[in-house]
């Protein structure tokens, strides 16, 4: 059997883990195109814990500030970010899905397996005879090794494919979880500014939010922070974003 | 199972009505600023100003008095310095050791390696106008080239330190 052969038998077996995910990705990236929704270059994935706490918020302080375009954008932002972790989580998965979802699904080894069970059960090691059953046992090794050394350049081919295909799938995920999350930011302050009562609840006039932004909400956040705290080291890093 | 989420054509103005809520600009006068004098500032010169706003925070302009002290040697702190008007004078253990004139950038090896301030700078001149900003090392994922140039810059900036007192070792 010759590489290419192992290479596309690989190939064909892991496009069948990512088929659903590179489909998330192709749908995103095109409905990012057909928006022409802007790619920031500043990273708002950071950004993914204060806004999620600061809608969960907003919401209880008024029922009508999360509306159902903003329900679906929070939604989805959040599938994408599970998706993302999980696909994070998958680089060091590696062999535990060559071992469950690839392996038992290569042809080859079905075939050698039972070559293999046929020949621990075969009739010529009941003759009797020392140099049949010596014969039996030389191929029954010689086969044990093939199994052995196919499986290996299998999985080192395996997890080749796969590192580079979850890195790219990554990278991808990124870029469309950084775009969402940066609309995010700015509808929820979108409506956020329509509500009198969170205005109130986080001591704004409607004059002085304006311009209403995370930044002047994660500074007052911060100003009321513990310093030296996990929080308030967090809170900082988003500010960065801001400038 | 991946749950996908289908917009209507609705939901996508919103989206669309929401970026254009202008946002608060009272930083972007000093980055401004900075980009004016971006190539006379050799560690970020030459990266895409798109980028670099990206990759900088904490931007400021402050003006310091005759015998004000910029930076406290022993101190850990993260911004790069460039003098826009008046002049500096650097000191090492109480010992003067160099002068810092309007155009120069100081500060860079410390900020960008997080290592204690190796010298103190004090204001020299009647008033000093001084831009201070930090650089987002967490910016990586997505300004990854324009980080790798400011690093780029920065070893030819200490390259060219290296040759320079070699030169002057050489002359004595």
């Amino acid at each position: 059997m010759d590489i290419d052969t192992i290479t596309e038998d690989i190939t064909q077996h892991s496009n069948k883990l990512f088929n659903e995910t590179l489909e998330v990705i192709d749908n995103n990236f095109d409905f990012m195109d057909e928006n022409d929704l802007i790619e920031p270059k500043k990273d708002y994935i950071i950004l993914i814990d204060f806004l999620n706490k600061t809608v969960n918020h907003f919401s209880n302080l008024d029922y009508s500030f999360l509306d159902d375009s903003l329900r679906k954008l929070h939604r989805d932002v959040n599938n994408l970010n599970k998706l993302y972790e999980e696909q994070k989580n998958n680089l060091n998965n590696g062999q535990e899905l060559f071992n469950t979802k690839i392996f038992p699904k290569i042809t080859l080894f079905k075939q050698i397996q039972k070559s293999l069970l046929e020949l621990q059960h075969s009739d010529l090691l009941k003759t009797g005879d020392k140099e049949t059953i010596a014969v039996v046992k030389e191929h029954f090794s010689q086969m044990q090794n093939q199994y052995k050394e196919m499986r290996k350049i299998y999985f080192e081919l395996f997890i080749e494919e796969f590192t580079e295909q979850t890195k790219d799938i990554i990278s991808s995920l990124e870029v469309i979880l950084n775009t969402k999350i940066y609309y995010l930011d700015k509808f929820l302050w979108m409506n956020a500014l329509k509500s009198s009562s969170i205005l109130r609840a986080i001591n704004a006039t409607e004059n002085e939010f304006k311009t209403t932004s995370s930044k002047k909400y994660l500074q007052i956040r911060v100003d009321v922070a513990l310093p030296y705290t996990q929080d308030y080291e967090y809170l900082q890093k988003c500010l960065r974003i801001y400038k | 199972m991946i749950q996908q989420i289908n917009y209507d054509p609705k939901d996508i103005e919103k989206f669309l009505e929401a970026t254009e809520i202008p946002d608060d600009n009272s930083d972007l006068q000093i980055l401004d600023k900075l980009l004016s004098v971006q190539n006379k500032i050799s560690i970020i010169a030459n990266i895409d100003p798109e980028d670099l706003e990206a990759i900088v925070y904490d931007l400021k302009f402050i003006q310091y008095q005759h015998r004000d002290h910029v930076i406290e040697e022993g101190d850990i702190t993260q911004e790069i310095f460039f003098v826009f008007s008046g002049e500096c004078q650097v000191f090492h253990k109480n010992k003067k050791v160099g002068e810092i004139k309007t155009g120069k950038t100081f500060g860079e090896p410390a900020a960008i390696f997080n290592t204690k301030r190796n010298a103190t700078v004090v204001c020299s001149s009647q008033k000093a106008t001084i831009l201070s900003f930090c650089i987002d090392n967490d910016a990586i994922r997505f300004c990854a080239p324009a980080l790798a140039l400011l690093y780029k810059n920065l070893a030819y900036q200490i390259n060219n330190k290296l040759e320079e007192m070699n030169e002057n070792i050489l002359k004595k």
